[in-house]
C-alpha cells in the first residue's frame, strides 16, 4: 500500500513539473516572438527584451503582464494616430464648413441649408407663423383705424406694424440672409488663415504642431503603462480628449447653424413684439455668435501657430524646455479652440457696448420716427413739440 | 519492534509523498498560466456583461420619441388628490384676504391711493381663486399644445432619429470591449480590464444621461403641476410675485422643453444624414462618430440651456 502511494505521488510530481516546464517554454517562445515582431521603438524593444531575459525562467506571469500592456499600447497608439490624422486633415475644412452655404454642382449636391430635409422644416415653421403674422397685422390695423388710443399707444402700434411687415419679408429670405452671413464669416476666416501664406510662399498654418502634444503625453503614457494601465488613463485622456473636444465644438456649431436657421422666422417674430423682444434678441445674438465662431477659431489657430513657430527663436530658451514650452503653447491653443464660442459671446457683448447696435439700429429708429409723424406736427416743429416728445419716448422704449 | 519501526517509516514516507502530491496540485491550480486563464475568463465575462447592459440601454433609446412625448397624467387620482389638498389650503386664505379687503374698503377711510390698491387687489384675488380651482385644466391645455407641436416636429424627422446615438455608443463600446477582452495570439482572452472598463462606462453614461434628462424633465413637470395652485397664489400677491414669476416661468419652460428636445433630436438626425452633402473634404468614420457624440451631448443639455436661455420672459 505504502509503496503504491509513494509511486503515485512521484509520478504526479514528475508530470506536473514536466507540464509546467512545457507550458512555460511555449509561452516564453510566444512572448519572445511577439516582442521581436512588434514595431516598438528600438530602444524600448531592447529594454523589454532585457527585462524578459533577466526575469526568472518560470516568471510567466510577469511576461504575460508585459505582453498585455504592449498589446494595449499598440492598439491605442494606432487609434490615436488615426484620430490625429483625422484632426489634421479635417480641422481647417470643418472650421470653414463651406458645405453649409455652398453646393457642389460637379457632384450635383446642393448646400446643406438648401437640402430638402432642412427646407421642409423651415417651411413648416414659416407655415406655423404666417397665421400669427396675419393676425397681428390685422389686429394692429384694426387698432390704428378704429380705436382712438393715446398718441404713445398709436406710435407703438405703428412701430409694431412696420416691424411686422419687414419681418414678413425677412422670414421669406431666411436662407439667403443666413448664407450671406456664413459667406462673410468664411471670407474673414479664410483671409486670416491665408495670412501666413501671403508672407511666406506655400507655408499655411502647419497642423503638424498639434502632434507635439500627442508626442509629449505619449512618452509618459508609455512609461506609466508598464506600472499600471489605470494610472496611464489620464495621459491617454490628455492625448485624445483635446482633438475630440475641438471637433465636438465645431460639430455643435454645425448643428446650431442649422437649428438657428430653421428657427429664424420665430426669431424675427419674437423681435417684432415688445413683450417677446428679449427672446428674439437672444436668438439673434446666438445666431450671429455661432455663425462667426470660425473667425475666432481662425484667429486662435493663427496666434497659436505664430507663437509655436517663434519659440525656438527666443534666445533665453536654450534647453530642451523649448520643446515643452512649444507643446504647452499648442495645448493652450486646444483649450482656446474649445472655448471659442464663449470668446465669441463675450466679444459680441463688447461690440454691442461700443454702440455698434446703435449704428445698425439708427436707420430702423429713423424709419419708425418717420412713420410716427403722421398724426402730429412734422419733424420741423423743433424741440418741445409733440412729435419730438413722442419720438424721444419711443427711442427710450427701444 | 523492528516490524513496527519499518511500518512507521513507510507511513512517514507515504505522508511526505501525499503531502508533495497535494503541494503539486495546489501549485498546478495557482500556476501563472492557469491564473492568466482565470483572469482572462473574468475579463471576457466583464466585457460581455457591459455589452449586454449597453444593448439594453440602446433598446430603451429606440423608444426615445415616446419618452419625449410623455407628460404627467393630471387626471390620475393621486395627482388630483394632491392638487385638491393645496387648493383646500389656499381657498380659505383667499376668502380671508377678500373679507379683510372688503372690511377695509367698507369701514375704514384710507387714502385714495390705498383704496385704489385695495380695489385692484380684490380683482386679482377673485381671479386667483377662480384660477387655482381650474389650474389642472389650464395645465392640460398647455400639455396638449406642447404635445401637438412636439408630435408635428418629430414627424419632420428622417427615419430613425435615434440611429446616430446608437452608432456613437456602439463605436465606443467596440473599442472598450476590444481593450478589455479579445482573442490574442494565445488561447486565453487578452486585455487590460483596468483601462477597458472606464472606456465601456462612457457609452453607458452617455445613454443613461439622455434617458435621465428625459425622466428628470418628466418629474420636474409633475412636481410643478402639482404645486401650480401655490404658484398662482404666489404670483398674485405683490410681496411674493418674484418667486411666483420664477415658478410660473419654470412650469411653462419645462413643459415646452419637450418641443426643444424634439427640435434638437431632428436637427441632429438631419445634420448627420446630410454628411453626404459635405464634399469639401472626406468625412472619415471617426469624424462622423464625433458629430454623433456632439449630437448626444447637445440632446443631454438641451432642457437646461432652453430653460436658462428663455427664463425671465414674464414682465
Amino acid at each position: 500500500m505504502m509503496p503504491v502511494a509513494f509511486a503515485m505521488a512521484a509520478l504526479a510530481l514528475a508530470l506536473s513539473v514536466g507540464c509546467a516546464a512545457g507550458d512555460a517554454a511555449s509561452e516564453q517562445a510566444d512572448l519572445a516572438k511577439y516582442v521581436a515582431s512588434s514595431p516598438l521603438e528600438p530602444a524600448l524593444a531592447d529594454q523589454l527584451r532585457q527585462v524578459l531575459e533577466k526575469s526568472e525562467a518560470d516568471d510567466v506571469k510577469l511576461r504575460m503582464e508585459i505582453t498585455r500592456r504592449i498589446d494595449f499600447y499598440f492598439y491605442v497608439s494606432e487609434k490615436i494616430d488615426s484620430l490625429m490624422k483625422t484632426f489634421r486633415e479635417c480641422l481647417i475644412p470643418f472650421i470653414y464648413q463651406r458645405d453649409l452655404f455652398q453646393g457642389n454642382p460637379a457632384k450635383n449636391t446642393s448646400s446643406i441649408l438648401r437640402a430638402p430635409l432642412v427646407t421642409v422644416v423651415l417651411n413648416f415653421f414659416i407655415q406655423i407663423l404666417q397665421p400669427f403674422y396675419i393676425m397681428a397685422i390685422m389686429i394692429t390695423g384694426v387698432y390704428l383705424l378704429f380705436v382712438s388710443g393715446s398718441p404713445l399707444g398709436r406710435a407703438k402700434a405703428k412701430s409694431t406694424l412696420v416691424k411686422l411687415v419687414i419681418g414678413l419679408g425677412l422670414i421669406t429670405m431666411t436662407i439667403p440672409i443666413t448664407e450671406m452671413l456664413l459667406e462673410s464669416s468664411h471670407y474673414i476666416a479664410s483671409f486670416l488663415l491665408d495670412i501666413p501664406r501671403m508672407k511666406e510662399i506655400n507655408a499655411p498654418v502647419d497642423m503638424e504642431m498639434f502632434t507635439s502634444v500627442k508626442e509629449f503625453f505619449m512618452k509618459y503614457f508609455l512609461r506609466i503603462i508598464f506600472f499600471d494601465t489605470l494610472i496611464s488613463l489620464p495621459f491617454l485622456a490628455a492625448i485624445a480628449l483635446p482633438p475630440i473636444a475641438v471637433l465636438t465644438v465645431l460639430s455643435i456649431r454645425y448643428f446650431m447653424v442649422i437649428l438657428l436657421t430653421v428657427t429664424f422666422p420665430f426669431t424675427v417674430l419674437s423681435y417684432s413684439f415688445m413683450a417677446t423682444k428679449r427672446i428674439g434678441n437672444t436668438l439673434l445674438n446666438q445666431m450671429i455668435v455661432w455663425i462667426f465662431v470660425p473667425v475666432i477659431d481662425a484667429l486662435i489657430l493663427l496666434v497659436t501657430w505664430n507663437a509655436y513657430k517663434s519659440v525656438p527663436y527666443v534666445p533665453e530658451i536654450a534647453t530642451n524646455a523649448a520643446s515643452d514650452i512649444a507643446t504647452f503653447i499648442v495645448f493652450s491653443g486646444y483649450v482656446m479652440l474649445v472655448l471659442a464660442p464663449f470668446i465669441a459671446m463675450a466679444m459680441m457683448a463688447w461690440i454691442r457696448s461700443l454702440g455698434l447696435a446703435a449704428i445698425i439700429l439708427k436707420p430702423v429708429l429713423l424709419v419708425d420716427a418717420y412713420f410716427e409723424k403722421g398724426d402730429v406736427a412734422s419733424e420741423d416743429a423743433g424741440e418741445g413739440s409733440d412729435y419730438e416728445n413722442i419720438k424721444e419716448e419711443v427711442e427710450n422704449e427701444e | 519492534m523492528k516490524e513496527a519501526n519499518r511500518k512507521s517509516v513507510w507511513l512517514a514516507l507515504a505522508a511526505v509523498a501525499v503531502f508533495a502530491l497535494l503541494a503539486q496540485i495546489a501549485a498546478a491550480i495557482t500556476h501563472p498560466l492557469n491564473e492568466e486563464a482565470a483572469e482572462g475568463y473574468f475579463r471576457e465575462k466583464a466585457a460581455e456583461n457591459y455589452e449586454r447592459l449597453i444593448n439594453e440601454k440602446i433598446e430603451e433609446l429606440k423608444n426615445i420619441n415616446d419618452v419625449i412625448l410623455e407628460n404627467p397624467d393630471l387626471n390620475s387620482a393621486e395627482t388630483q388628490k394632491m392638487v385638491g389638498y393645496f387648493v383646500s389650503i389656499l381657498q380659505p386664505l383667499y376668502v380671508t384676504a377678500i373679507i379683510a379687503i372688503g372690511i377695509y374698503l367698507i369701514f375704514f377711510s384710507g387714502t385714495p391711493g390705498g383704496r385704489t390698491r385695495a380695489k385692484n387687489s380684490l380683482w386679482i384675488l377673485l381671479a386667483g381663486m377662480a384660477l387655482i380651482s381650474v389650474s389642472s385644466y389650464m395645465l392640460m391645455i398647455l400639455f396638449g399644445i406642447s404635445e401637438a407641436v412636439t408630435l408635428t416636429v418629430l414627424s419632420l424627422a428622417p427615419v430613425n432619429t435615434e440611429d446616430p446615438f446608437i452608432h456613437a455608443a456602439n463605436y465606443i463600446l467596440e473599442k472598450g470591449v476590444y481593450i478589455t477582452s479579445h482573442k490574442g495570439a494565445s488561447e486565453h482572452p487578452w486585455g487590460v480590464e483596468r483601462a477597458g472598463v472606464p472606456l465601456m462606462l462612457v457609452p453607458y453614461a452617455l445613454l443613461e444621461g439622455v434617458t435621465l434628462v428625459l425622466k428628470l424633465r418628466f418629474y420636474v413637470v409633475a412636481v410643478l403641476s402639482i404645486i401650480l395652485p401655490v404658484t398662482i397664489t404666489l404670483y398674485a400677491f405683490m410681496p411674493t410675485r418674484g418667486i411666483g414669476k420664477l415658478l410660473v416661468e419654470n412650469t411653462v419652460l419645462w413643459t415646452l422643453a419637450q418641443v426643444a428636445m424634439a427640435g434638437v433630436l431632428i436637427i441632429v438626425a438631419i445634420g448627420v444624414n446630410l454628411t453626404d452633402h459635405i464634399t469639401s473634404f472626406v468625412v472619415p468614420a471617426g469624424m462622423r462618430f464625433i458629430m454623433e457624440f456632439a449630437g448626444l451631448l447637445m440632446l443631454t443639455f438641451t432642457p437646461f440651456v432652453f430653460v436658462r436661455t428663455f427664463g425671465r420672459f414674464l414682465p
